[in-house]
């Protein structure tokens, strides 16, 4: 199965190639394209600063960490549809995490390395740039390490915004939520897989996630032929389409804290990850929350993410229920109209980033 | 003359019948059955891989079969 979707990525990238210049300019929009710089690097970690010419810019920061298997120009998809490129015009300054591809001498990189000697010094430089705390935005598994970097060092947060970001991974016996069943099983042996590949291999877990919905590939045709005429649609289909087969190893140690410590130990809830010497727990996050969910989320499931139960302080965290799947709360049709200024209102620094009340949008 | 009147299946769009399959399938996924077989796949997949790499990794000194085999022919 992995071996199929390599081979569907491969033959993708044949057409494209094969694809007349003229016409890849037409159809394919320029991804990831709005100017940026490298300002800090470690480990998995590199930091982009966005070039910004607006003067309003440099008093409210946002620290953006993508998933850790995704490439961050999910964030950044296309002109016209960059939550980058609206939070600059907004005034905010931006500030983005990129991962690099692991090798096979990242397989030992564990996720407490990640966050104490990657994230956290990335963060450190974000809100010196600025002169303050920083607002942090997290999606799907971007939005776990931004909930654990918020508990263990909340001076560098000021707020956060959590999109489809699972932090509570107990399985709910009521739903059907097939990662959870694949990732509790025995059969899933671990120690096999990361000895056999050292770093989990995209295609495997891409197989796994296509799996989730099993005939979302006929919807997709269907959709392409109903709306396949309208050049817009088909750009940001395109965009979509290149960006979810376009992803990174899961390095080795790391998956094995997301299967072990999280999928099957559900630890952050329960209070047992360790982080620079302190142990962490999600019940502690004090910081003020926006977190946007999916009601027809596959991968992250409503319940997995942020509710009030989790939380010692349920006041601080306001909610956003978006009808869809898992890209939709970013870049569904009406998340530009509806979703993002909610960001870039929680962003500003004139809010105190403490209370929108509880909503749902249809997008 | 008599009109036929449609039935229950004729009235249901390829979407409702998408709906049915997705349900289905999912259903099957998270059967134990099922997630048993996926994990038994990929720890065979693993094997056999760390299988094809040991015999990789093997000293070639005498050549493998078919080495020997063209070598025999040259001479």
């Amino acid at each position: 199965m992995a071996t199929s979707t390599l081979q569907l990525a491969e033959r993708w990238a044949w057409l494209k190639s094969w694809t007349p210049a003229g016409a890849q300019q037409k159809w394919w929009p320029e991804l990831g394209a709005t100017p940026s710089r490298l300002v800090f690097q470690n480990g998995l970690v590199e930091m982009h600063r966005y070039v910004t010419t607006n003067r309003k810019a440099r008093k409210s920061k946002v620290f953006l960490i993508p998933s850790l298997i995704n490439r961050h120009y999910v964030l950044d998809l296309a002109p016209g549809k960059s939550l980058v490129d609206y939070l600059l015009k907004q005034g905010h300054s931006v500030d983005i995490i990129r991962w690099r591809a692991p090798e096979a001498a990242d397989q030992q990189t564990r996720m407490e390395d990640v966050l104490e000697n990657s994230l956290r010094p990335a963060l450190v430089a974000s809100t010196e740039h600025c002169g303050g705390p920083v607002s942090v935005f997290g999606q799907c598994l971007g939005g776990t390490f931004a909930t654990m970097l918020a508990v263990r060092w909340p001076e560098l947060c000021r707020n956060l915004i959590l999109v489809t970001a699972p932090v509570d991974f107990a399985s709910r016996g009521s739903e059907d939520n097939l990662l959870m069943r694949w990732t509790q099983s025995p059969q899933l042996d671990l120690d096999l897989i990361l000895r056999t590949y050292g770093n989990m291999p995209w295609p495997l877990l891409q197989s796994a996630f296509h799996l989730l919905t099993p005939t979302a590939s006929i919807a997709k045709l269907r959709t392409l032929k109903t709306k396949g005429r309208d050049l817009n649609f088909l750009r940001h289909f395109l965009a979509l389409e290149t960006w979810s087969g376009d992803n990174v190893p899961y390095p080795g140690e790391c998956f094995r804290f997301l299967i072990q410590n999280l999928y099957r130990e559900n630890q952050f809830v329960t209070g047992q990850i360790e982080l620079a010497g302190q142990r962490i727990a999600l019940a502690d996050l004090k910081t003020p929350v926006l977190s946007v969910a999916s009601s027809e989320d596959h991968i992250v499931a409503m319940s997995s993410t942020l509710q009030k139960h989790h939380l010692n302080a349920p006041q601080t965290l306001t909610q956003i229920q978006v009808q869809g799947g898992h890209v939709n709360a970013l870049l569904g049709s009406r998340s530009q109209s509806q979703i993002w200024p909610q960001f870039s209102r929680w962003i500003s620094p004139t809010t105190s980033g403490t209370h929108i009340p509880a909503q749902k949008v249809q997008t | 003359m008599q009109q036929r009147r449609p039935t229950r299946q004729s009235q249901t769009s390829p979407q409702v019948w998408e709906q049915r399959l997705e349900i289905s399938l999912r259903k099957a996924l998270a059967h134990p059955w099922t997630v048993r077989a996926l994990g038994f796949a990929l720890t065979a997949t693993c094997r056999l891989q760390n299988q094809i790499v040991a015999l990789q990794a093997l000293p070639s000194e005498k050549g493998t079969p078919l080495q020997n085999q063209k070598d025999r022919r040259r001479t």
